[in-house]
């Protein structure tokens, strides 16, 4: 299966060391329902329209070859009719309807990624595999680790850690890091909220730990459902078993809300408060007093 | 320590702290309103009125003129200032210059308090005055009146009224330059009128070397008299002051100025008031407003480490005397006519300072004083003077951390300088390798070698897409029936892009060509009817050669000429080449029609050519023609001179002319609508640039800069959350720095919050101190038009 790219951004520079590009892999193995990324979730090609940009001059409907769009009151789009033939999003003077996914060969990748070489060099910067959930793609990124190291380009992923360790043994000695989420300790609530099981995902640590991986960890502060007492306190255990001394903590920010909308994602609202400054600071020293280094996304 | 420290700095615990005094100086600056000042030009009219000045030859005149208004003109010394002097009567105005810009000026004199754009104050009686005794003689004398005549004349002040094709600055006088205030602290005034009256010796009564040298010791001598006109003012406030410290500081003025400029200065704060006092009269003489310090931090160094040695002087105190000077220098506002300030929004100045950099073996000497430039650019923050530092791959880390850690907390200065790639631009042009390695900046991004080079630098501003314009319509501006350009092939004949890009040059040529011929008479008109004697004893060359810098008597002469809309024009060629004749989805014919009509009834086309790739984001393809519109541009110099036997040289700044110029443009085919402003300098389209700084960056550096031997300005533009703290900072090092390693010529910074520009528009009142790099210089938010503002606006939104 040839994978999806959603985006590729360079000049990142909070997706690990240094100056990076970032590669966004479209298709995710869980749904977790804060996603930031809510048009990353499918592997398809997706429509995104952009209602503040759109100027309702109706082309997309009168270029639609399979009657799936339609303007009443507003913009609606019938995605079990749309075949993605992404001809309305050519069609959009206004550019309110865009596709979402894109194929990229390889080369195309490396060659975006290679002309921010010397900035990777003085910054101590690289390359970061991001999602959606870049471990379904272990093959591709393959290809493209072998050529960054070929280059001395740092690599770094970014995963859930829900992924089947053979396949991500592959790429795994040419990664210089890998930032591995931690969301929540109980498997039962795990579940419940994410549609699958942790235990996969604890055992992925657990071996990470064993091989002496390039591994940090990073935990999602999402009120009411990983930022609270109890999960905080049961995943600081689950990194003291595992003797680990570091962790980045990425508080909520509702960003992904609006973009759910864009792309007609069946999540639903969150509906829960942004975490105020103080509950912030009060959980980095949760982690602090334990003797474990934090570090903050702000 | 000597007796004189003693009166220097009173050790006492009265009066101001050092930051106490520049904040409560920069206070008085800032909140003075923005006036005229009338009394050069009553001044000069005076002395030109009077019958026995008549048949003076006019070098001689020149310099009487000057000197009458130095002689006479109020000299006030205000409260807590250390350092003294001042242009006009006001605490921040501008004076005029009827002889220079004449009537253009003259013309808005009604409207200027009122005018909604950078009003400036001026009162009824003084307008009376002006309008009665001044405008009337002047009338049929300014420069331009004497450099054309007839039908030129009417076409010239047309053009400059509503440029369309090019902006002159070179009329406004020759203010573009970095005197030798090197020789001026170590040697004096005196000195220089010592060496004029020995070049004197001997020349024939007539000859014209005579009566330069005579105006040379006139107008050095104006200058002092000026200097013991404020010293007498500071010994009478004496005994009016009440304050025991402010007595013994005015002593210590009067002193300084009982020294200075007349002699060589003894200590740093003498040299200091030396290069001011001359600096005002530099102002006075000539119109332009690009008069820089140069490299301040290495010709006052000596004077420093002596006085920090002998214990005269602490660094906090050389820190206090330099931020005194820098608020002097934003005292200093140019008078622009409505339509200029269009060009040149947010009163536009170019007194720049230089830090850092190599010596004359290319040694890296960067030192203490660098430091203290830094750290003051921080503490007063203000729209004058331009600081620029110069780095290069051996300047000192903590000198390269201290700059970005500036730029990261949104300090916004210094703007930085390439030594690599400017010093072999420089040695390109003409300049020796000493003088090469040891540049410095001036006015808003331009390149010399200080003491030494009239470059003319801000010559001219060229409307570059308006020749594509032309080329698309045989020479013609759209709906106009007038044949402006060359007639140029029949675009229904093109069949390359070759063909369109033959025709674009044909037509930058024939523009260029034009400015040459009318450039030509407003240089021979500064040198027959406005020699400049000040100026020209503070360049090099002028005295050896018995010459005015206007005759070219100056070691370097250059005129430099900006390129607008570099970026545009490769845009829009890229996309005619991809839609036309790559993917032949429309006739020429078509888009030509689609461009006339400013796209109406094509939004499709208009939108296929917004979305053809654009100059900014590491694409090959339009990056490729926006080099080749800049090697274009760079060609057509090749082999031109201007009167005083100085090269062309091309640089990439707009000011704010891709504003004006835009509004008299048509639509093009990177989808910009008629009227709509160009792009800022050489960066890309605004918003075009969409994938962040490295690609911008990357883009940016595949311009050939080393042909840019006047300058070029490019801004990146950040917001503050982008570069917060220790880890900012270093990104922002590695990027600016790997910039510069891929031949990356200049870059400045603003660093600004979008919500923090937003309420700025909306409540003025509550941001005067907001400054914003406008385009090679700072300016107060306050001071930018609407559009301008939202264009500060937009790009913050977009930038990363």
């Amino acid at each position: 299966m040839v994978p999806l790219i959603f985006d590729i951004q360079r000049f990142s520079i909070h997706d690990g060391p240094g100056i990076r590009t970032v590669i966004f892999f479209k298709g995710c193995n869980l749904e977790c329902p804060w996603c930031q990324n809510p048009e990353s979730m499918a592997l398809k090609q997706e429509i995104a329209y952009y209602p503040d940009k759109c100027n309702a001059n109706r082309n997309c409907i009168k270029s639609c070859a399979h009657d799936a769009i339609s303007y009443d009151i507003s913009f609606e789009i019938d995605r079990n009719i749309c075949a993605t033939c992404n001809i309305c999003t050519v069609q959009c003077y206004s550019d309110a309807i865009r596709v979402i996914g894109k194929v990229y060969s390889v080369a195309e990748i490396m060659e975006e990624v290679l002309s921010d070489a010397a900035y990777y060099r003085t910054s101590g910067g690289g390359v970061t595999f991001s999602g959606g959930e870049p471990t379904l793609h272990c093959d591709f990124i393959y290809e493209l680790l072998l050529i960054c190291k070929q280059h001395g380009i740092h690599t770094n992923i970014e995963t859930n850690g829900y992924f089947a360790w053979e396949k991500f043994q592959k790429i795994l000695p040419l990664l210089d890091l890998i930032y591995f989420d931690l969301k929540i300790a109980d498997p039962g609530k795990h579940k419940q909220f994410l549609s699958q099981s942790n235990e996969k995902i604890l055992a992925n640590m657990r071996r990470l730990i064993e091989v002496n991986a390039p591994v940090e960890f990073r935990i999602p502060l999402i009120p009411e459902y990983t930022a609270t007492d109890k999960n905080l306190a049961e995943i600081l255990a689950l990194l003291r078993e595992n003797k680990v001394s570091k962790v980045h903590l990425l508080p909520y920010h509702s960003m992904g809300e609006a973009k759910a909308e864009k792309v007609g994602s069946h999540l639903p609202k969150l509906n829960v408060k942004p975490l105020v400054k103080e509950e912030i600071n009060a959980m980095e020293h949760f982690f602090e007093r334990a003797n474990i280094q934090t570090i903050l996304y702000r | 320590m000597n007796a004189l420290s003693a009166t220097m700095f009173p050790e006492t615990d009265f009066g101001f702290s050092e930051k106490e005094r520049l904040k409560f100086l920069k206070d008085q600056v800032v909140q003075s309103p923005y006036s005229i000042c009338i009394e050069r030009a009553v001044l000069v009219t005076e002395y030109f009125k009077n019958k026995a000045n008549r048949n003076k030859p006019l070098v001689i005149r020149k310099a009487e003129a000057l000197e009458h208004v130095l002689t006479n003109k109020t000299c006030a010394i205000y409260p807590a200032e250390l350092i003294i002097g001042s242009t006009t009567s006001k605490r921040v105005a501008g004076p005029l210059y009827p002889e220079l810009h004449g009537l253009p000026v003259m013309e808005d004199l009604l409207s200027f308090t009122t005018r909604k754009l950078n009003p400036l104050q001026i009162t009824a009686s003084e307008k009376i005055k002006l309008v009665t005794e001044v405008v009337p003689f002047w009338l049929n004398k300014f420069l331009a009146y004497k450099a054309f005549s007839g039908k030129a004349l009417l076409s010239f002040v047309l053009d400059q009224l509503n440029p369309k094709f090019y902006l002159i600055n070179e009329t406004a006088g020759i203010g573009h330059f970095i005197p030798d205030y090197e020789m001026l602290i170590n040697e004096g005034l005196e000195s220089v009128i010592n060496h004029a009256a020995e070049k004197m010796n001997g020349l024939a009564e007539g000859d014209e070397r005579r009566d330069f040298y005579k105006a040379v010791q006139i107008i050095c001598g104006g200058v002092i008299q000026m200097a013991g006109r404020y010293a007498d003012t500071a010994k009478l406030s004496v005994a009016g002051e009440d304050e025991l410290i402010r007595k013994t500081e005015l002593r210590k003025i009067a002193k300084n100025l009982e020294q200075v400029p007349a002699k060589r200065a003894h200590s740093f704060y003498e040299a200091l008031q030396s290069i001011w006092m001359v600096h005002t009269a530099l102002t006075l003489e000539g119109l332009d407003n690009g008069i820089s310090f140069g490299r301040m931090d290495q010709y006052l160094y000596p004077f420093y480490k002596r006085d920090i040695e002998s214990g005269i002087l602490t660094k906090e105190k050389a820190k206090e005397l330099l931020g005194c000077l820098a608020i002097k220098s934003a005292e200093i506002i140019p008078v622009f006519s409505n339509s200029i300030s269009a060009s040149h929004g947010g009163f536009l100045s170019g007194q720049a300072v230089t830090i850092g950099g190599t010596d004359e073996e290319g040694n890296d000497v960067t030192n203490e004083l660098s430091y203290i430039f830094l750290e003051l650019m921080d503490e007063v923050r203000m729209r004058q003077p331009n600081y620029h530092a110069r780095i290069h791959v051996n300047s000192p880390k903590v000198y390269v951390d201290t700059i970005m850690q500036n730029l990261a907390k949104g300090v916004n200065s210094p703007a930085i300088y390439n030594d690599e790639v400017i010093i072999r631009s420089l040695k390109r042009c003409g300049f020796s390798d000493r003088d090469a390695n040891a540049y410095s900046t001036l006015g808003c991004v331009e390149l010399n070698a200080a003491g030494k080079t009239f470059g003319s630098t801000d010559a001219a501003l060229v409307n570059v897409p308006v020749c594509l314009e032309m080329a698309l319509n045989r020479g013609k501006l759209f709906g106009s029936a007038v044949t402006s350009g060359a007639v140029t092939m029949n675009p229904e004949e093109f069949q390359s892009i070759d063909d369109v890009n033959e025709a674009f040059s044909r037509q930058l040529n024939f523009l260029i060509d034009r400015l040459q011929k009318v450039l030509a008479p407003v240089e021979t008109g500064n040198r027959d009817y406005h020699p400049t004697p000040l100026t020209s004893s503070m360049l090099q060359g002028c005295i050896e050669k018995g010459k005015d810098v206007t005759a070219g008597g100056a070691v370097y002469n250059f005129s430099g000429v900006q390129g607008v809309g570099i970026t545009d024009v490769g845009d829009s060629l890229y996309a005619i080449n991809e839609l036309v004749f790559v993917q032949k989805k429309y006739s020429v014919t078509r888009l030509i029609a689609a461009l006339k009509n400013n796209f109406k009834g094509e939004e499709q086309m208009r939108r296929e050519l917004l979305s053809a790739p654009k100059f900014g984001n590491d694409n090959r393809g339009p990056d490729g023609f926006s080099k080749w519109v800049a090697d274009c541009f760079y060609d057509t110099f090749e082999g031109k001179y201007n009167t005083r036997g100085g090269r062309f040289v091309a640089g990439f700044y707009s000011t704010t002319t891709h504003y004006s110029f835009g509004l008299s443009t048509g639509a093009m085919a990177n989808g910009r609508l008629k009227g709509a402003p160009f792009t800022s300098g050489i960066s890309p389209t605004n918003g075009a640039d969409k994938k962040g700084p490295t690609a911008l960056l990357n883009s940016v550096s595949g311009i050939d800069f080393e042909r840019a031997h006047n300058g070029v300005n490019v801004n990146a533009k950040f917001d503050t959350a982008t570069l917060k703290g220790e880890h900012g900072k270093e990104i922002l090092k590695a990027l600016l720095l790997t910039y510069f390693k891929k031949g990356g010529m200049q870059v400045q910074l603003n660093v600004l919050d979008t919500e923090m520009l937003k309420q700025a528009k909306e409540h003025p009142d509550q941001y005067p101190w907001l400054i914003v790099r406008v385009s090679g210089y700072s300016a107060y938010f306050n001071d930018l038009s609407p559009a301008m503002k939202d264009e500060i606006i937009q790009r913050s939104a977009l930038s990363c």
